[in-house]
């Protein structure tokens, strides 16, 4: 019966079934109109993007001890070319980013393209700055990846600097979604 | 040349405010019942919104709308008040309109602005705020609060309360003091500054920011800072019972208890420092690529 | 030839994020966000419980969507007296009887045959654990009673009386059904 307790208690099913759930609670919403709501999109919006973004990170890992660049995915280009260079996504050497990662980042790049335009000339050039940074920080722990590809802290490093990126384009996304620049008549 | 219009104003009251040149700044007074925790939001692109707690169950919004705002909306049902200052379609207006909103102090705030400052006192619901360039200023009670720049600063400063305070900033530096409860906080650039008697959960990160941490650790607790290119530095403030796991790339760790830190390896000039002190009952982790890591604490 | 090795950082996420207590206060509060979050946070516990007492990923499935949407509608009266994860699994199990009940109620005598034959579909293929792959069939193969208690407290560790609640019997009742489980699992499993 010790047996029975080292069974796994934790099972993965086989799809995502949050988006189904997801959609029955939004037509309940919709019945039963909530007076007390806090909306829209909740309180701790910005710490949950944040853990969100951990479970669209998978990471696979190959213990192939020749180093070499497995995969490279380039995201959409920002808005304006001169001023930030694509970055190949990686994650060093024998490290490939999941797809429903990559298409997260490149959906928001590209969202975040058109968007930006809303805001004041001087805070678009200051997230674009800012982006670019994150963006060489990536460079960097990269390049050291493929030196030392077995690096733990390098790793969890880059995985963090890669959740900071896709954290500031949805924030900045959400932002400007929500600015009082408009006005309804 | 203010005192000019606002005489004006007051010579001929209703149709100043109802009917006045575009140009001219106009009064705001506006009030209507509200719920003791109802919810106000507030929108307005620039200038300055000042929110503070009262007891009495209205909102009440007065102030100066500037050149160029077409007009304040203030639409109340009871349980919920907005106030928007309204700018012309298109507008590429440069004027700001300043708004002082009295709430009931239990009410849930959220306020929007672009550039906007925004300072809040004597508010004990939860507060959303987020405004681009303009400061963030505000007291915190017991709910939770989540405030959002891009490069304006941040500056919290709590009642000793447990709550869930969630920052984000591009550029804007934060400087934090008297929270308790649960801190998760995010910089690209901005330098992070925080001091608590007890937090229970902190979860910091900057990519190219410092953070300056001073904190007592509740039992259990759990701290996690990271930062790519930063200085990182943690201030225990309690007796410590924690197992900490700390490394750099490249860059010392200077600690005041526990073991030296050890190089990783020959080869590169990073340092790890991993022990268990007391109890071991919190967990700190702290981690930089290029930077010093600071660990002080009795 | 490297292995593959794959890295959820859920497990990352759930260590560093935010504390469950107030991720149930905010779902309370209608905040849809957050209760994702408590979702990704107890898929696996809820699913490896639906699957191991349904015994097919289809109802499995089904289970674990009706048992969240549940939990939804039920958060206002929620009070925090019990784990979370506990009172999940409580929605889960009464989700996984009414099925079975309704099944017994259609097919009362294929139950009868079920139990002497071994279930085709089960967990996914684990060419490395053989023993695990005979114990997962053979509690697979319980009749349901029996395979509820078995499940409950053996794999996942309720106490007698938390399995008994759980599943709205008896004490004595779970007891005996434990007893029968083992039994009839040692028989299958020396065969």
């Amino acid at each position: 019966m010790q047996a029975a307790r080292r069974l796994p208690d934790n099972i993965s099913p086989r799809r995502d079934l949050w988006p189904a759930i997801a959609a029955r609670i939004a037509a309940d919403e919709r019945q039963m109109e909530r007076q007390d709501r806090w909306r829209p999109f909740g309180m701790v919006a910005a710490a949950l993007a944040l853990v969100a973004v951990s479970s669209l990170v998978t990471i696979w890992v190959t213990d192939d001890p020749a180093p070499r660049v497995v995969h490279q995915i380039s995201p959409g280009g920002m808005a304006v070319p001169a001023r930030s260079a694509p970055l190949a996504a990686g994650f060093g050497a024998g490290v490939t980013l999941g797809p429903r990662y990559e298409r997260a980042r490149q959906e928001l790049t590209q969202d975040l393209e058109g968007r930006l335009e809303e805001l004041p000339e001087p805070s678009r050039a200051l997230v674009e700055r800012n982006l670019q940074q994150i963006r060489a920080a990536l460079s960097e722990i990269n390049a050291e990846l493929s030196k030392d590809p077995n690096n733990v802290l390098l790793q969890q490093l880059l995985l963090a600097a890669y959740q900071d990126e896709l954290a500031v384009l949805m924030n900045v996304n959400k932002m400007v979604q929500t600015l009082p620049l408009r006005t309804e008549i | 040349m203010r005192s000019r219009f606002k005489a004006l104003a007051a010579v001929a009251a209703v149709t100043a405010f109802a009917a006045g040149p575009a140009w001219a700044e106009r009064m705001v007074d506006e009030s209507a019942d509200a719920h003791p925790r109802g919810e106000v939001d507030i929108a307005n692109t620039a200038g300055q919104v000042t929110v503070t707690g009262w007891d009495h169950e209205q909102v009440k919004v007065s102030g100066e709308l500037g050149a160029g705002a077409e007009r304040l909306l203030f639409e109340a049902d009871g349980r919920r008040t907005e106030i928007k200052v309204i700018l012309p379609r298109g507008s590429s207006s440069r004027g700001s309109s300043d708004l002082e909103v009295m709430v009931p102090k239990g009410s849930r705030v959220s306020i929007n602005g672009v550039s906007a400052e925004i300072m809040i006192r004597e508010v004990e619901g939860a507060l959303r705020l987020q405004t681009v360039s303009g400061e963030i200023d505000v007291e915190v009670y017991g709910e939770d609060v989540e405030a959002k720049t891009v490069s304006g600063q941040i500056t919290i400063r709590g009642q000793e309360v447990p709550a869930l305070l969630v920052l984000n900033t591009v550029s804007g530096d934060a400087d934090i003091s008297r929270i308790r409860g649960e801190l998760v906080a995010n910089s690209v650039t901005g330098d992070l500054d925080i001091s608590s008697a007890e937090l229970a959960r902190a979860r910091i990160r900057t990519t190219n920011g410092d953070i300056d941490l001073s904190t007592g650790l509740a039992e259990g607790g759990r701290v996690d800072m990271e930062a790519i290119n930063g200085d990182l530095r943690l201030d225990i403030i309690n007796d410590v019972n924690a197992e900490f796991d700390i490394e750099t790339f490249n860059g010392s760790i200077n600690n005041d208890f526990g073991p030296d830190a050890e190089a990783v390896s020959r080869y590169t000039p990073g340092k790890s420092l991993r022990f268990t002190e007391g109890d071991g009952s919190s967990r700190v982790r702290i981690k930089t690529l290029n930077g010093t890591i600071s660990l002080r604490g009795r | 030839m490297g292995t593959v090795v794959a890295l959820r950082m859920t497990e990352a996420a759930e260590e560093d994020g935010v504390s469950e207590a107030l991720l149930v206060r905010q779902a309370k509060n209608g905040d849809v966000a957050s209760f994702e979050t408590l979702y990704r946070r107890h898929e696996g516990r809820v699913y490896a419980l639906c699957l191991r007492m349904t015994r097919a990923p289809d109802r499995a499935e089904d289970c674990l969507q009706e048992a969240f949407v549940k939990a939804w509608r039920s958060l206002p009266s929620f009070e925090g007296r019990s784990a979370f994860g506990t009172w999940l699994h409580r929605i889960a199990v009464n989700q996984v009887l009414s099925l079975q009940r309704s099944e017994s109620r259609k097919a009362g005598f294929l139950e009868l045959v079920e139990e002497r034959l071994e279930p085709s579909d089960n967990q996914p293929a684990q060419r490395d654990a053989g023993v695990e792959m005979d114990l997962e069939q053979a509690i697979g193969s319980l009749p349901p009673g029996a395979r509820n208690v078995f499940v409950l407290f053996a794999v996942h560790g309720y106490s007698h009386d938390e399995t008994a609640d759980m599943l709205g019997v008896a004490v004595g009742t779970c007891k005996a059904q434990l007893h029968r489980a083992r039994r009839l699992l040692a028989e299958r499993l020396d065969r």
